[in-house]
């Protein structure tokens, strides 16, 4: 349908429209209009990929000079090929009813993992594997070799690209992951090297978080993005933690041991080198002096080690003479890596500023912060001049350069934690010293302040005024949106006790207690008996799922439950898992039915839907706490404490909430779609639990809800899953949670009307916060 | 016992028979064996009587030759020549020859097809009290009544009978019981047997290994209740078990299967992660579920669990993949002949499951169906169809795989329209009727809730206890029912009766609507069946009940006379149609 938002004509690829997919246009034309960020909550299952996208769309037609670009960016890969298939959607329906097709060329950018077509090196599983492949047929010394001597093996796509496609458009058109691996056959060129070209002049990219969060990807990869974009963040309910992860170190004995080694190597390296040709150092020293940065066009193949800082915070001047020299450079090192095994040899926990180890090193080992900020740079330059082509020996060693940059770039929202052991082996020396970002802004400001307007949407961003604040960023638009919904598809309820009264719950007091144990057993297999199909069950940790399960197979649940259905459990092994998964969607296909046990938090919950029968229920066991103890995490509550005045407990709650929301919501996928929520555990029913859910779940979520029993939450559902499997046809709901463009355009004028007259919008179903 | 007028074809001396020696003769249409010195016959085979003849293989010491008969009685002849092997041997040959000449003009003509026939109706005793009614009293030809009314037993007995799937909690209802003597006794049944086999095949490699060879069953079952199998929370270390291979071998295959992934795109946990942090990046979040909880005893027995999840599921797979031929041909029972080649039903999802999984291994395939799945992920049903049609691949892949597959493509085509017009025009009861007998009923409706001022309860009671048996006014009346009336049988010929007239009235009706040729003359034909089981059964009955049972005469037989008076009107009503419309 064509309709008009806001007297913007916006082409949708479908027949009818949702109320809050109509709101949510309208909300994020405002804020595309003022040029601000905004968040913007609304359930999953609504359809909000095609409602961006067509929005999206239709405002950079109409304004091209406002909005030049839009950048998407998801979490997983399948969740990146829905957007794009999405996209196919919506421009194959401009083209049909648009006078003048749009014209706009999207695209996809995966690792090289996903989209090499080389017969041998796509062959390879890992990432790493596949990259570091790449780099050894595809670098630039490689490929001078290559012209000496013709036996040096190089990649036939990427030569081919190189030839002809760096010139060349790629034509207009929305490419797939597979489309452009097609293309990239057709035309004998490197579909990821086309693509990464490609994403300059686009108008769609749709990628991952890291291409634009992690500074040692975004800087190679998004470096020419333009200032007019619109950049979206999909699934954006855990952007903080990614942002954190991307800028946090880990170094432990090993890795230590490792760059030792890689050391020892690249000393040996310079020493032949310096044997056979002296020329080469010399040249790199030159260029040092002068500061001259390496000329990046020819060197795309090659930046496998990009800066890990942030580009505002990489310093442009040249670089510091004492690390200049190759040698000189290899002993600093030597000597860092000594302080660093002096600083593991530590027999209790310690905790510091970056800028106490700043101080540290410089009066124990004499090294100043400068040229601390220049060791990532230093050794990538290193590492082409001596022509290496195999990385992965000198992983350790990179990340101990990157460790040093950003410990000598940051002084603020970092700390430095050592342990010398793991907590639940106090025996066994394990030293680890975590460099660990506590503010999730760092990585984020720089998106913030270069675009124009960045969008962060999910199905559940409640309490949404806690992103503003950790991400530290000024929304014009903040909105969450309910589900209008024409029959009462989703059955929350909060089941705080067993039928023996014993009140369940997974806080750290009970959550061994047999009692608590089995009633969360009984529970399932109540729910077992009476839902049909799929079963999801969300575990607060993989060890209480383990357990759990041990004490549920003692004391005989388990055979229970396979009377009923078949048991599938999430474990550690990705693998595993995922071939567990493909028979639970097996099991559930055949109609035989079967429970799915995972844990909240995990790969499971974060990336699997359970749309239809595959998720009739969702129990969650316990509410998904992070582990309290940890002591990153305890740096962390201190530093939003200090800096953002964010109540731990607050905090804590609205991880744990978030997460809660997230396992919960994997059961719902659409308005056709029902399935029962069940949160098992008492502390539910608090308030302060359940004000954090988001608006659509608790909506449905009555007072009566709130402290049932197993037996009575069985009833009611019961009685709901009768009421749920009649017929369910597009007439029922029609003028209520969907709407025809007639239908929308009566509303849209009753609106208004009403506004005119001063009062609300229409039925609340735009709530501003 | 022989009549000497018959032939010698051939007499034999010196055969032996049940250790007396004498001499064996091929007659014309026997064979006979006659003790020496003797004057009477023994043995005595009409040829007719023997089914097959058999001999002692070259090179065995004995030289012999065995009749088989047809009741499974066999009579051994063994050749003792005194000269030796060689005219032991030309002896035989001569009776072997000859009666393989004799043989075949004897053979009566077993007929298959009638040894079939007479088995079912054995089986099926309202088959065979049909077949009496029908058949014997000549309303039906035997050919007819097998081709209509017995298919379904006749097809039933080739349609395999169906598979008991696995239940998954099998293991768990072996219940252990104490045997009084500290030591635990488990119930096996053989239903449990299978399971365990069905869902376990090394267990049954096993079994057949070791069973009987190398122990007794009960050792058997012994071990395997010893065995990881049976208690999950046991590790796999023991060496002297001999589960442990299976359990080895189980591991394996899941590996096997782990590792050539979960061929749907969506479900690979593995390709979520587009670029993964590299090492030593991260924190919090990302190491925690990476942490060890170190106790390997539960992560084996999670791994148990999803292994025999996955089994039990298997088997069911197994089952679902080889009666999937057995639907069409139960299908073809409904659908004329002849056009059996649609099957009614959507087999889309199977198919599309079945394209998914041979994705697995072959890769070639793999973006069509990585593509449709998206496609069916990004689909909103009540937003409707996106408003594009998929021109590309995408939704050729998507028709090849969703076959709509029909056993009547007219019925499909042209809907229930015709249906309905042959059902609204010979309707027995008319609008007018209905509509008088609605205005009716409805009246006393009014009636009935206008009337305020119904009698006191006291009088109600009074009112009933006098119209109960035993009171006032029920002076007269004697309790009984039907059931006692009539004499028993009667009622057994009633039964048999409806049996049959449902039968031919169940093929009469579904003849309607008579679409084509074929139907036309069934209909015809079933409709001179009524009338012939009217003429033939019916009357008969009714007459034999005027005369023995006078009160109840017709009321036994109203109905059956209103069934097909309601047959015969249809009837009439579509000829004078069919006339019409010739006209």
């Amino acid at each position: 349908m064509k309709l008009s938002v806001d007297g913007l004509l916006v082409y949708f690829p479908y027949e009818y429209i949702y109320p809050e997919q109509y709101a949510y246009m309208l909300e994020l034309k405002r804020s595309l209009d003022a040029k601000g960020h905004c968040l913007l909550e609304m359930p999953s299952g609504t359809g909000k990929t095609a409602t961006l996208l067509s929005l999206v769309v239709a405002y950079m037609i109409e304004h091209p000079e406002t909005v030049r670009k839009l950048i998407y960016c998801s979490r997983t890969v399948p969740e990146i090929e829905k957007v794009i298939a999405e996209l196919q959607n919506l421009m194959v329906y401009y083209e049909r009813n648009a006078p003048v097709p749009p014209g706009f060329t999207g695209l996809v950018l995966s690792s090289r993992k996903n989209m090499c077509i080389h017969p041998e090196v796509s062959k390879e599983r890992e990432g790493k594997a596949v990259d570091g492949k790449c780099y050894g047929l595809t670098a630039s010394y490689i490929r001078e070799r290559h012209e000496l001597d013709a036996e040096v093996p190089i990649c036939q796509y990427f030569e081919g690209f190189t030839l002809e496609g760096k010139e060349s458009t790629l034509p207009v058109g929305v490419y797939s992951i597979d489309d452009l691996k097609e293309y990239g056959r057709s035309r004998n060129w490197c579909p990821y090297f086309v693509a990464r070209y490609a994403i300059a002049h686009a108008h769609i990219v749709v990628y991952s978080y890291h291409y634009l969060l992690d500074p040692k990807i975004a800087q190679v990869v998004s470096k020419e993005m333009t200032r007019e974009s619109c950049v979206v963040f999909d699934e954006a309910h855990n952007i903080d933690n990614v942002c954190i992860d991307s800028m946090s170190v880990k170094i432990n004995r090993r890795t230590v041991e490792r760059s030792t080694n890689a050391l020892n190597q690249l000393t040996k390296l310079v020493q032949d080198m310096r044997d056979e040709d002296t020329n080469r150092l010399n040249e790199e020293y030159q260029r040092m002096v002068q500061g001259l940065k390496d000329a990046s066009v020819q060197r795309d193949t090659d930046m496998i080690l990009a800066n890990p800082v942030l580009p505002n915070d990489v310093l442009t001047e040249v670089v510091p003479g004492n690390i200049r020299n190759a040698d000189h450079f290899l002993s600093f090192l030597r000597r860092f890596i000594e302080y660093i095994k002096t600083r593991l040899r530590v027999h209790h926990v310690v905790q510091e500023s970056p800028a106490g180890f700043l101080k540290d090193v410089s009066s124990k080992i004499c090294i100043e912060r400068k040229p601390l900020r220049f060791c990532a740079e230093r050794l990538s330059s290193l590492l082409r001049t001596l022509e290496i082509s195999d990385m992965t020996e000198f992983g350790a060693l990179t990340l101990i350069t990157h460790f040093a940059t950003l410990v000598s770039t940051y002084t603020k929202g970092f700390t430095i934690i050592i342990e010398p052991f793991d907590d639940k082996t106090p025996t066994v020396s394990n030293p680890i010293m975590h460099f660990s970002c506590l503010d999730s802004s760092i990585a984020m400001a720089p998106v913030f302040t270069r675009f124009q307007t960045v969008v962060i949407t999910s199905g559940t961003l409640s309490p949404m005024d806690m992103y503003p604040k950790i991400l530290d960023f000024d929304p014009v638009v903040m909105s969450s949106f309910t589900m209008t919904l024409a029959r009462p598809c989703l059955l929350p309820m909060i089941v705080s006790k067993g039928n023996d009264q014993v009140s369940i719950s997974s806080k750290f007091e009970t959550r061994e207690d047999t009692a608590v144990i089995r009633n969360y057993g009984q529970l399932l297999v109540e729910v077992a008996k009476t839902v049909p199909d799929g079963i999801v069950c969300f575990f607060t940790s993989y060890l209480y799922l383990e357990s759990v399960v041990a004490s549920w197979y003692d004391q005989g649940i388990v055979d229970t439950l396979l009377r009923y259905k078949l048991l599938f459990i999430e474990t550690q092994d990705n693998a595993e898992t995922s071939y567990a998964l493909m028979n639970y969607v097996k099991a559930c296909d055949c109609g035989r039915g079967a429970v799915l046990l995972a844990v909240a938090r995990g790969k499971v919950s974060e990336g699997v839907d359970f749309d239809h029968h595959y998720g009739r229920a969702v129990l969650m066991f316990g509410i998904p706490y992070v582990y309290t103890q940890s002591r990153i995490l305890k740096a962390r509550l201190d530093y939003l404490r200090d800096q953002f005045q964010i109540r731990e407990n607050d905090f804590l709650t609205f991880d744990a909430m978030r997460h809660a929301a997230q396992c919960v919501g994997r059961a719902l996928r659409g308005k056709t779609d029902y399935g029962i929520m069940i949160f098992a555990d008492k502390r539910f029913s608090r308030q302060d639990k359940r004000s954090r859910l988001p608006k659509w779940i608790q909506e449905h979520l009555v007072d009566s809800f709130c402290n049932l029993s197993t037996e009575e939450a069985v009833q009611l559902a019961r009685r709901w899953l009768r009421r749920m499997a009649q017929p369910f046809s597009r007439e029922d709901q029609l003028g209520i949670s969907l709407l025809t463009l007639a239908q929308l355009e009566t509303m849209e004028q009753e609106k208004l009307e009403r506004q005119a007259q001063g009062k609300q919008g229409v039925g609340g179903e735009v709530q501003e916060l | 016992m022989t009549t000497s007028s018959e032939d010698v074809l051939l007499q034999m001396g010196e055969v032996r028979y049940k250790k007396g020696d004498g001499t064996l003769y091929v007659m014309n249409e026997r064979l006979a064996w006659m003790a020496e010195h003797r004057d009477t016959v023994t043995v005595s085979h009409r040829y007719a009587d023997i089914k097959t003849q058999k001999i002692s293989p070259d090179g065995k010491p004995k030289v012999q030759l065995q009749v088989v008969l047809h009741d499974g009685n066999t009579s051994t002849f063994h050749f003792v020549n005194r000269q030796g092997q060689p005219a032991m041997l030309a002896d035989r040959d001569k009776v072997k020859e000859l009666l393989q000449q004799l043989l075949p003009n004897f053979k009566r003509k077993v007929d298959k097809d009638l040894e079939d026939k007479n088995r079912i109706l054995v089986e099926n005793p309202n088959l065979l009290q049909l077949y009496k009614d029908l058949v014997i009293t000549k309303v039906l030809t035997s050919d007819e009544f097998w081709a209509t009314h017995a298919k379904d037993h006749a097809l039933k007995k080739m349609a395999k009978s169906q598979e008991i799937g696995v239940s998954g909690a099998f293991l768990a209802d072996i219940k252990p019981q104490t045997d009084g003597c500290n030591g635990l006794k488990y119930n096996l049944t053989s239903d449990v047997i299978h399971c365990i086999f069905k869902t376990y095949p090394a267990v049954k490699r096993k079994h057949m290994e070791n069973v009987p060879a190398k122990m007794p069953e009960s050792e058997f079952w012994t071990k395997f209740f010893q065995s990881h199998y049976f208690h999950r929370d046991r590790l796999t270390a023991g060496t002297k078990d001999i589960f442990t291979e299976c359990g080895k071998i189980d591991d394996q295959a899941l590996k096997a299967a782990v590792q050539q992934g979960a061929g749907d795109p969506l479900l690979d946990l593995k390709k979520f992660e587009d670029v993964p942090l590299e090492e030593g990046f991260g924190s919090v979040a990302g190491d925690r579920n990476v942490v060890n909880s170190g106790n390997i005893v539960h992560q084996n027995m999670i791994k148990r669990f999803n292994q025999h999840s996955i089994m039990v599921l298997k088997t069911c797979a197994n089952v679902n993949g080889t009666p999937a031929t057995i639907p069409n041909g139960a299908n073809m029972a409904n659908g004329p002949l002849g056009q059996s080649t649609y099957t009614n039903g959507l087999n889309g999802k199977g198919a599309k499951h079945a394209a998914t999984d041979s994705a697995t291994g072959t890769n070639i395939d793999a973006p069509q169906t990585k593509k449709q799945r998206l496609i069916e992920k990004i689909h909103y049903e009540d937003l409707g169809d996106p408003l594009i049609d998929h021109d590309d691949d995408a939704l050729q892949s998507t028709n090849k795989s969703k076959q709509f597959e029909l056993s009547k493509v007219e019925r499909y085509l042209n809907g229930p329209l015709q249906n309905n017009m042959y059902e609204n025009h010979n309707d027995s009861l008319n609008l007018d009727d209905v509509q008088y007998k609605l205005v009716r009923n409805s009246e006393s409706w009014l009636d009935r809730s206008a009337q305020r001022n119904v009698i006191c309860s006291k009088a109600a009671v009074n009112a009933l206890g006098e119209l109960s048996p035993g009171g006032s006014l029920m002076r007269g009346f004697q309790e009984q029912s039907a059931g006692q009336l009539v004499p028993r049988d009667f009622q057994r010929d009633l039964r048999h009766l409806y049996l049959s007239l449902l039968e031919l009235l169940k093929h009469f009706w579904n003849c309607f609507p008579p679409t084509t040729e074929e139907l036309e003359t069934k209909l015809q034909r079933m409709h001179e069946t009524l009338q012939r089981f009217k003429m033939a059964k019916l009357v008969p009955f009714e007459n034999r009940a005027m005369h023995e049972l006078s009160p109840l005469r017709s009321s036994l037989t109203q109905h059956m006379n209103m069934l097909l008076r309601t047959a015969n009107s249809k009837y009439a009503t579509w000829k004078e149609r069919k006339l019409r419309n010739n006209r």
